[in-house]
């Protein structure tokens, strides 16, 4: 079987232009970041590929994507966390050393290029409706790009959080879950449960991510005041009085390591724990809809292990 | 949707009540199997198994912690 870290990157380098122009040099080292990241990390990590795959896989006994959806899938990966780190104020994973000019043109390039080629190597009518529903998809997670930048507050509820990383990272793996069913010939059904099987795994994944900074050394959201589950789940815990001063001490732990630590511990441990609980709920929807996909009996290991990869951290 | 309406509906019950009420949510951790059963009924193969890894997560901060610490799954 073909190797769809391979397919991936080849695809990319397909789509992009092939010459020595600034802004082909530019997309080339996209190319080789995102070449270097399936090669060097667990391939689930890049769900923005790795869904995608998993679900057309799933649906057609092994075949994957064509490759202009996996083309699509990895210019919107890389213009999506280039734009994200520009957003967060973290050093670029990749174009660290060009200007915000070059990387806005890039980030342009890379969407433009996605947006082209995914409906390619289909039938004209189911191209229609590919890149119909990438638009759609993009325009809601970059509305949820926005929302994200919101910051905590004291009224910050977990409910506003929860849609608010559905917006982004859900609407993401849902929208590329779609995509792949739709070019598999998924049945309403099938791209239904793909669906919701993307939203759930997105979601799941952004919560552990979010949680995972908080008791590691990165300070990102801190520092940018992001509104997370345990922070949000902490301050719902908390009489309305005393809501305001957890959200300034919040702040101060971005620059004091050892306050940070305290907060992890002691304010902020009941709300992890139950981060945790609702991520596997979250999992056990996403199995519900892989076993939906699954009826099939074509198999669905990759969705298995996309699963897995998400819930093993949290086990004992 | 595949999934019964019924189904979804508990759900959506589900996570209302996870995400507004702290009292729900300790009753989630001091009893996964009955707090879940109360909402959705008998649950799924799924819903066990979500059961065991909620009981299966470290309780103590320290343990949790440390495991979520090597827990990174990528951001897209």
């Amino acid at each position: 079987m073909t190797d769809w870290r391979t397919a991936a990157t080849d695809a990319l380098a397909a789509a992009v232009a092939d010459d020595d122009s600034r802004l082909g040099c530019l997309l080339t080292e996209a190319g080789e970041h995102l070449g270097w990241l399936l090669a060097s990390r667990p391939p689930e990590t890049v769900a923005a590929l790795a869904v995608p795959v998993a679900v057309h896989r799933c649906l057609t006994g092994g075949a994957l994507p064509s490759h202009g959806l996996l083309a699509s899938a990895a210019a919107t990966y890389l213009a999506l966390d280039v734009l994200d780190d520009r957003m967060d104020g973290d050093a670029p994973a990749f174009w660290g050393d060009r200007g915000d000019p070059e990387i806005m043109v890039g980030v342009q390039l890379l969407l433009v290029t996605a947006t082209q080629v995914v409906g390619a190597d289909t039938v004209p009518q189911r191209a229609v409706r590919l890149t119909q529903l990438y638009r759609e998809t993009i325009a809601v997670v970059a509305d949820g790009q926005l929302r994200t930048g919101e910051p905590l507050t004291a009224s910050t509820t977990p409910a506003e959080v929860e849609s608010r990383v559905g917006a982004r990272s859900g609407a993401m793996l849902a929208g590329f879950a779609e995509l792949a069913a739709i070019a598999a010939d998924g049945s309403p059904s099938d791209v239904a449960s793909a669906r919701a099987f993307g939203y759930e795994l997105a979601v799941a994944r952004q919560h552990l991510n979010d949680v995972t900074e908080l008791v590691s050394e990165r300070t990102t959201d801190l520092r940018n005041r992001t509104a997370t589950m345990a922070t949000a789940l902490a301050l719902q815990g908390l009489p309305i009085e005393q809501r305001e001063s957890l959200v300034e001490r919040l702040r101060r732990a971005a620059t004091d390591p050892s306050d940070r630590r305290r907060l992890v511990a002691e304010d902020l441990a009941r709300a992890i724990g139950e981060v945790c609980a609702l991520i596997h709920l979250h999992l056990a929807r996403a199995r519900t809809h892989a076993r939906l996909l699954s009826d099939h009996e074509l198999g669905h290991d990759g969705l298995d292990r996309l699963i897995e990869f998400t819930a093993a951290p949290l086990r004992r | 949707m595949p999934v019964d309406p019924e189904r979804r509906a508990g759900y959506d019950q589900l996570r209302e009540r996870y995400l507004n009420d702290p009292d729900f949510r300790a009753a989630v951790a001091a009893d996964p199997t009955g707090a879940l059963e109360g909402v959705l009924g008998p649950l799924t193969p799924e819903e066990t198994q979500a059961v065991a890894d909620i009981t299966a997560t470290p309780r103590s901060d320290d343990e949790l912690v440390e495991h979520i610490r090597s827990g990174g799954v990528g951001s897209w």
